[in-house]
């Protein structure tokens, strides 16, 4: 294979991205065949070192997918809430190409947290890495506190339950006070019935006001503890954003 | 070596072929083609990451007769090099840790 037959099997490989690309690709290519010959490597040599042509436009072809995937993936989730977003998301139909990830000091495009599918999906490939550092920071923190954050979280559900019980305890009291309440105004203590009667009803009521209140703030309480540990645990487990992506 | 940990190197490794100055295609692939494995076709997706990312800016020179790309750092480019030196101390570590007990 000369020179020329890789170029042009390479130029045919890629032939369906634009023009310009295409251009960048096949002087890239030029160029560093003119600096290899210029070594006094045969042409030969340098296609072996290229290798297939056909691999090569494979190559290129996909990352170029992947570049174009991700750079639509950084600009409409931003957008995706505004006007124009709904438009854009739709019509664009590229080749499925995973975008491997830089590791090592984890670049990431200017890419915003978004509710997008395609994100969510990306995203929960992203998360997943747990912060050592958050984690022990935690952790000493709260060795260092006697884990007052839990015991002061538990003492308060302890707290509210107990609260719950005795409201529910005062309520059935109440009203059993109030149906024994006849009983001494028909052996003619009416007053003494009457006033157990009052009592009674106030009793139920109050305790079945507690009790409802606390099954309220049982469940405020309840989404708090569930958003405090969803955030603990984002937070342990955030991805790392020191850079651009690309 | 693992793909994505070779990618993320590989960025880098152009990027600090460049830090003293310009260069162009062939010479960065000689120049790191010691310590990472490199081919011409990996190199490519590589300069054009770190373009549209601005750490490097190219321009055309002629040479010998033809016209030659020269890619040059930027400060975001010598940021991010230094970024990535702060990473390597835990890398380090990793590395050790590997090496010893595995």
């Amino acid at each position: 294979m000369t020179k020329y037959e890789w170029e042009s099997e390479l130029k045919k490989g890629i032939h369906r991205l634009p023009a310009d690309e295409i251009k960048r690709v096949m002087e890239y290519y030029d160029e560093l065949f003119a600096d290899m010959i210029e070594r006094g490597k045969g042409e030969c040599e340098i296609i072996a070192e290229f290798g297939n042509p056909v691999d090569v436009a494979y190559k290129i072809l996909s990352e170029y997918d992947g570049e174009l995937k991700e750079t639509e993936e950084a600009v409409l989730p931003p957008v995706a809430s505004a006007v124009h977003g709904e438009e854009s998301a739709a019509p664009v139909q590229k080749n499925e190409q995973t975008e491997s990830m830089p590791p090592v000091s984890e670049i990431p495009l200017v890419k915003e947290e978004s509710p997008s599918p395609v994100r969510a999906q990306k995203k929960s490939e992203e998360s997943g890495g747990l912060h050592g550092d958050r984690l022990v920071l935690f952790i000493v923190l709260n060795v260092l506190t006697g884990f007052a954050f839990f015991i002061v979280a538990g003492a308060v559900w302890i707290v509210l339950g107990a609260l719950m019980v005795s409201g529910v305890a005062m309520a059935v009291g109440g009203v059993a006070a109030t149906a024994v309440s006849f009983m001494p105004m028909f052996d003619g203590y009416m007053a003494s019935g009457a006033a157990q009667l009052g009592i009674g009803v106030a009793l139920s009521g109050a305790g079945i006001l507690l009790a409802a209140l606390m099954v309220w703030a049982i469940k405020v309480s309840a989404k708090l503890t569930a958003g405090f540990f969803r955030g603990l645990k984002n937070w342990l487990t955030a991805k790392r954003r020191a850079y651009e992506k690309n | 070596m693992d793909a994505q940990l070779k990618k993320g190197l590989l960025e880098v490794c152009v990027l600090v072929s460049l830090k003293k100055e310009e260069s162009y295609g062939y010479k960065i692939i000689s120049d790191i083609s010691p310590y990472i494995e490199i081919s011409e076709s990996t190199l490519y997706p590589i300069l054009k990451r770190l373009e549209s990312t601005g750490c490097l800016t190219t321009r055309t020179k002629e040479y010998n007769g033809r016209l030659r790309k020269y890619y040059m750092i930027t400060e975001t480019g010598k940021k991010k090099i230094k970024e990535s030196i702060a990473d390597l101390d835990e890398l380090k570590r990793v590395y050790d840790y590997i090496y010893r007990e595995g």
